[in-house]
C-alpha cells in the first residue's frame, strides 16, 4: 500500500481519498477507522462550547442526571442523556458497560475479572471502569466486530 | 476441552437433573397423590436453593473489591441458613458429628462454586483481552 501525503493550503477541509483495486476487508476497516474521526461530540467546559472528537473520547458518564464526556485530560458536559449518545453512537467504538456508562473501546488497555461476575477494565490513561455483567457480552460482540 | 467441559456440559448438566427430578416430582405427587421421602426433599433442596439465589443477588450488591472478602462474606451470610435447612428438614442427624460433617462440606461446596465462577471469569477476561489485541491489529 503507497501513501500519499499532499500539503494543499487552498483546501478548507483535510480530504482522504483512497483507491484500490478491490474492496477487502482491510480497507473496510480502514475506512470505518477513518470515519471514527468524523464523529465529533459536543461539550461545554465553563461556559465553553468544545468539539470533541471520538478518537479522544475515553468514556461518558452520567451523574445526577448530567452526561458528562471524559477525554484523556478533560471532562466536559454535554446536554445529551447518555441513551441518546448511545443510540447516535451505536456504529462506531463506543458500547454501554453499565446503566451510567459507555466506554470507548479504542481508550481500554486491558480488562480483569473482578468481584460478582464483572470485569475491570484499564484505560490508556490509567482510569479504571467496571464493566457490570449485564453488558460483558455487548463488549465481547463489540470488540469482535 | 476443559473450558467446554466447564461452559456447556456442567449447566448443562445441571439444568437437566434439576427439571428432571422436579418434573419427575410433580408428576409422582399429581398421579400418585403420594408423599414420597425422595420427592419431598427435592423440593426442599429447590426451595433452600431459590433462597440462596435471592440472597446471593442481595449480597451481589456489595461492591467487593475481592474474590476472598465476596467468598468469606457470602460464605458466613449463608451458612446460617444452610443449617437452618438442614436441622428443620432433617437433612441431618441433630448431633455434634452431623453438624460438623454438614459445615465442612457446606464450606467444600461453597468454595467450589466461588472458584468455578472466578477461573470463568479470569477465562473470560483473557479471551476479552485477546479479542483486544486482534481488533488492535485490524484496526491500527
Amino acid at each position: 500500500m503507497r501513501l500519499l501525503l499532499q500539503h494543499r493550503k487552498e483546501l478548507q477541509e483535510t480530504e482522504i481519498e483512497i483507491r484500490y483495486p478491490n474492496m477487502t476487508e482491510r480497507i473496510t476497516r480502514l475506512i470505518q477507522h477513518i470515519r471514527q474521526y468524523d464523529f465529533i461530540l459536543e461539550g461545554f467546559k465553563e461556559d465553553k462550547v468544545y468539539q470533541i472528537p471520538l478518537d479522544q473520547v475515553c468514556y461518558i458518564e452520567t451523574i445526577d442526571r448530567k452526561t458528562f464526556i471524559y477525554s484523556d485530560r478533560n471532562i466536559y458536559e454535554t446536554k445529551k442523556t447518555i441513551q441518546v449518545m448511545e443510540s447516535e453512537l451505536m456504529e462506531t467504538t463506543i458500547v454501554r458497560i453499565s446503566k451510567s456508562q459507555l466506554l470507548n473501546i479504542t481508550a481500554v488497555n486491558n480488562v480483569k475479572s473482578y468481584p460478582n461476575h464483572r470485569l475491570m477494565v484499564e484505560l490508556n490513561n490509567g482510569e479504571h471502569l467496571l464493566v457490570s455483567r449485564k453488558y460483558i457480552t455487548d463488549l465481547k460482540e463489540k470488540i469482535r466486530r | 476441552m476443559v473450558h467446554k467441559v466447564l461452559k456447556t456440559y456442567i449447566p448443562s448438566i445441571s439444568m437437566c437433573f434439576t427439571v428432571i427430578i422436579l418434573l419427575a416430582g410433580i408428576i409422582n405427587l399429581v398421579t400418585e397423590g403420594s408423599k414420597n421421602l425422595f420427592i419431598g426433599f427435592a423440593f426442599e433442596v429447590a426451595g433452600y436453593l431459590i433462597l440462596t439465589c435471592i440472597l446471593d443477588e442481595l449480597i451481589g450488591r456489595i461492591n467487593f473489591k475481592t474474590y476472598l472478602g465476596h467468598f468469606f462474606a457470602e460464605a458466613a451470610l449463608l451458612y446460617p441458613v444452610n443449617l437452618f435447612f438442614a436441622v428443620k428438614f432433617k437433612w441431618i442427624g441433630m448431633n455434634t458429628g452431623s453438624i460438623i460433617l454438614c459445615s465442612i462440606v457446606y464450606f467444600f461446596v461453597m468454595a467450589g462454586i466461588h472458584f468455578y465462577f472466578y477461573y470463568m471469569e479470569k477465562s473470560s477476561a483473557e479471551e476479552i483481552n485477546r479479542l483486544l489485541e486482534d481488533w488492535r491489529d485490524r484496526n491500527v
